[in-house]
């Protein structure tokens, strides 16, 4: 996961592969961002090709979804719920830290390429507010000091 | 059938069509967006909500087909609620720039405001969404992302009717916004289409923009004259000049839709090289004289050629472009008045046009060459009369809406033609032919004379006359009738109406059309 390496080809025998699944355009969508970690913007030709759409439609479905991501992420994604019930629990505060202590914005990855912060809007976890993924893993009532050892704990 | 009851009136409504088109039939409008009757129903813009007893919630007209029984409310306390929330909803991003906006006069978005909504906006300006305006998004089309309603009628258009989905919706929520792939631009034959089906000005004509308001046009109703389909058409015009033509629905022939190259191709008509006064041959010069001038020059040779060579040294081209009464009165005026059946046909198209393809456009550039069959005029008109000149018999030649030099190319058409004592041109513009004329006498253009055109499916439908011809030109029939005066001194009619019913009379092809009876869309012919 998470490289930025890829190629027209691979990327070609992903759509080729799928292209008969139902629902196919989101099914390559997910895999190419599962092996890639985004989905560069040369495949969508690619994809395009091999559903019969127009660009314009698998362009205007990628950027629906702002999970798909049109550039390479770091090493790892810590997305942070800004919605209600977390922010009633101090995720605004939370933010403040993380992103004082990585020194980036909503959006944006850590000059050496390790951290890529997101903002999400509940992730179904408001029991446990404040609530973070950290790549696939979900934290609940996530406090700064525990948001601190998670991030010494990465490569 | 069943029985729907909509506002308290009641109608036997043919099974399957849906609310919008059962209050259509009782003459009333459900106000709607994004539903139109040539695309797929997507229900996304809410507008058309009105109150069905006895369901639960509102429902939206446009997915909502009749069934016995049904009594529907578009005017009640719920449903005038909702078409107000819908509106206040749609105008919370609206940079409402109706003064700078060419829909302003015939959008929707102002219609429905005036009818359903009418209360001061809660969003103040500056707090609106910003998205990209003026966006050349190719083939004449210009897009204003702000403006959009998102109701989807252009990108179903490019899905389903030109299977070429250049447009999509991008983003989503308050980002989403209609745009091309980046990069990419609108690439098909038809794509002026959804500037008319845009409901509101996102979507804007290049070449129409800023140029005149609409409200100073007026309709016309007319057909295309750009190829043998004939899209019926709404002419607007102000003050003689044509701004922009648009489809009107004929389900006969066009359905909604016409091409891009037949919707701009008013252009052709108002140039330069349209001629308004009559022209006479001199010292290899075309001088400008009178009308009435012109066609004394034009008896008179006609007179002096016929008492020299006989009625048949005088013979008619007649073009594809001329209207089936025009056709008629020049094959009477030959026949009745000259007493020569020397007549041909030509239905020329330049070479590199679009060729048939499977929606409208057909290679054949002629709206009438099914008119001038019809009426027992052969094609091969540049052949036959060509040998008919070649044997020394045909010493004059009168051509209509018949340009046979540019048709033929030059040195050809001097070759075959060359030795004519006279040509006399009947046409609206100095074309290579009329070049090369003794006499060319100005005629009316399509869009200024009344008449049919017959398409090649055999469809007759009306021509009306949005204006008045330039200068002195007069419509053909006009101008052949007041010929045959001065050579013969009998009063012919003039009037499209009166030649239509000789010609069903004697034209077997036309026989039982009446010109009152073709309506909107036009009737077929028998044959
Ligand atoms: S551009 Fe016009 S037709 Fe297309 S979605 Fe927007 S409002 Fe509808
Ligand atoms: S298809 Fe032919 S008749 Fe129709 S708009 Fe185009 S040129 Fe005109
Ligand atoms: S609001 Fe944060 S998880 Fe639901
Ligand atoms: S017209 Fe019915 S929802 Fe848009």
């Amino acid at each position: 996961m998470n490289t930025n390496g890829w190629d027209k080809a691979s990327i070609s025998a992903i759509a080729q592969e799928l292209k008969d699944q139902p629902g196919a355009l989101m099914v390559i969508l997910r895999r190419i961002q599962d092996e890639l970690g985004w989905i560069p913007q040369p495949s969508v030709p690619l994809i395009a090709d091999a559903l019969n759409l127009s660009r314009a439609e698998v362009h205007g479905v990628i950027s629906f979804y702002h999970d798909f991501r049109d550039h390479p992420p770091g090493r790892h994604v810590l997305r942070l719920c800004r919605a209600e019930s977390c922010q009633a629990m101090g995720a605004v505060a939370l933010a403040r830290h993380v992103k004082d202590r990585l020194g980036i914005d909503f959006g944006q990855t850590t000059a050496d390429g390790r951290i890529t912060l997101d903002a999400v809007y509940c992730l179904g976890n408001c029991a446990c507010s404040p609530a973070i993924t950290m790549d696939d893993d979900i934290y609940g009532r996530v406090s700064p000091a525990k948001i601190d050892k998670l991030l010494e704990s990465l490569e | 059938m069943p029985k729907v009851t909509i506002n308290g009136k009641e109608l036997d409504a043919p099974a399957g069509i849906n609310l919008i088109q059962a209050a259509e039939m009782l003459g009333m409008e459900i106000p709607h967006y994004c539903y139109h009757p040539a695309l797929t129903v997507v229900g996304n813009c809410r507008m058309c909500l009105v109150e069905v007893e006895k369901a639960p919630k509102l429902q939206i007209a446009c997915n909502t087909q009749v069934s016995d029984g049904m009594v529907v409310h578009t005017n009640s306390e719920r449903a005038r609620a909702a078409q107000q929330a819908v509106l206040e909803f749609l105008l919370i991003n609206h940079p409402i720039d109706c003064p700078v906006c060419d829909q302003a006069g015939e959008c929707k978005l102002q219609d429905y405001y005036m009818d359903y909504d009418r209360q001061p906006s809660r969003f103040p300006l500056g707090k609106k969404n910003k998205k990209g305006k003026a966006i050349d998004i190719g083939s004449d089309v210009m897009l204003d992302q702000e403006r959009c309603i998102l109701c989807a009628r252009c990108t179903r258009f490019l899905d389903e009717v030109t299977h070429t989905s250049e447009l999509a919706i991008f983003e989503r929520g308050d980002h989403n916004r209609i745009d091309t792939y980046p990069g990419r631009k609108l690439n098909n034959k038809y794509a002026g289409n959804i500037i008319d089906i845009c409901p509101v000005g996102a979507l804007t004509e290049k070449d129409f923009r800023f140029r005149m308001r609409v409200w100073y046009m007026h309709r016309t109703p007319s057909v295309c004259a750009g190829c043998e389909r004939g899209c019926a058409i709404d002419i607007y015009e102000n003050h003689g000049r044509i701004y922009r033509y648009k489809p009107r629905h004929n389900p006969l022939v066009n359905g909604y839709w016409m091409c891009d190259e037949g919707r701009h191709s008013f252009t052709n008509l108002q140039t330069e090289r349209r001629i308004t006064r009559a022209l006479y041959q001199s010292d290899g010069r075309l001088v400008p004289e009178t009308f009435s001038a012109g066609l004394r020059r034009a008896a008179g040779a006609i007179r002096k050629c016929g008492e020299a060579n006989g009625a048949r040294a005088i013979g008619a081209l007649v073009g594809a472009q001329a209207t089936n009464e025009e056709i008629f009165a020049l094959k009477s005026f030959m026949n009745d008045v000259i007493g020569s059946d020397v007549i041909g046909g030509m239905s020329y198209s330049p070479p590199g046009s679009s060729g048939d393809d499977d929606l409208l456009i057909r290679a054949n550039k002629n709206p009438n060459t099914r008119g001038l069959s019809a009426q027992g005029i052969a094609l091969d008109g540049l052949d036959t009369l060509a040998q008919e000149v070649s044997s020394g018999r045909l010493k004059m030649l009168i051509a209509l809406r018949a340009d046979a030099c540019t048709a033929l190319g030059e040195a050809e058409f001097i070759k075959r033609f060359g030795p004519l004592d006279y040509l006399l041109v009947f046409d609206t513009d100095v074309n290579e032919t009329a070049q090369m004329a003794n006499q060319v006498i100005p005629i009316a253009a399509y869009p200024e004379i009344e008449g049919t055109f017959t398409n090649f499916q055999g469809v007759v439908q009306r021509l009306h006359r949005a204006f008045d011809p330039p200068g002195e030109a007069k419509s053909a029939i006009e101008a052949i009738t007041d010929l045959s005066m001065l050579l013969d001194g009998v009063e012919r009619p003039q009037a499209a109406d009166r030649i239509f019913a000789e010609m069903a009379a004697r034209e077997a092809a036309f026989a039982g059309l009446e010109y009152e009876k073709l309506g909107h869309n036009g009737l077929k012919l028998n044959v």
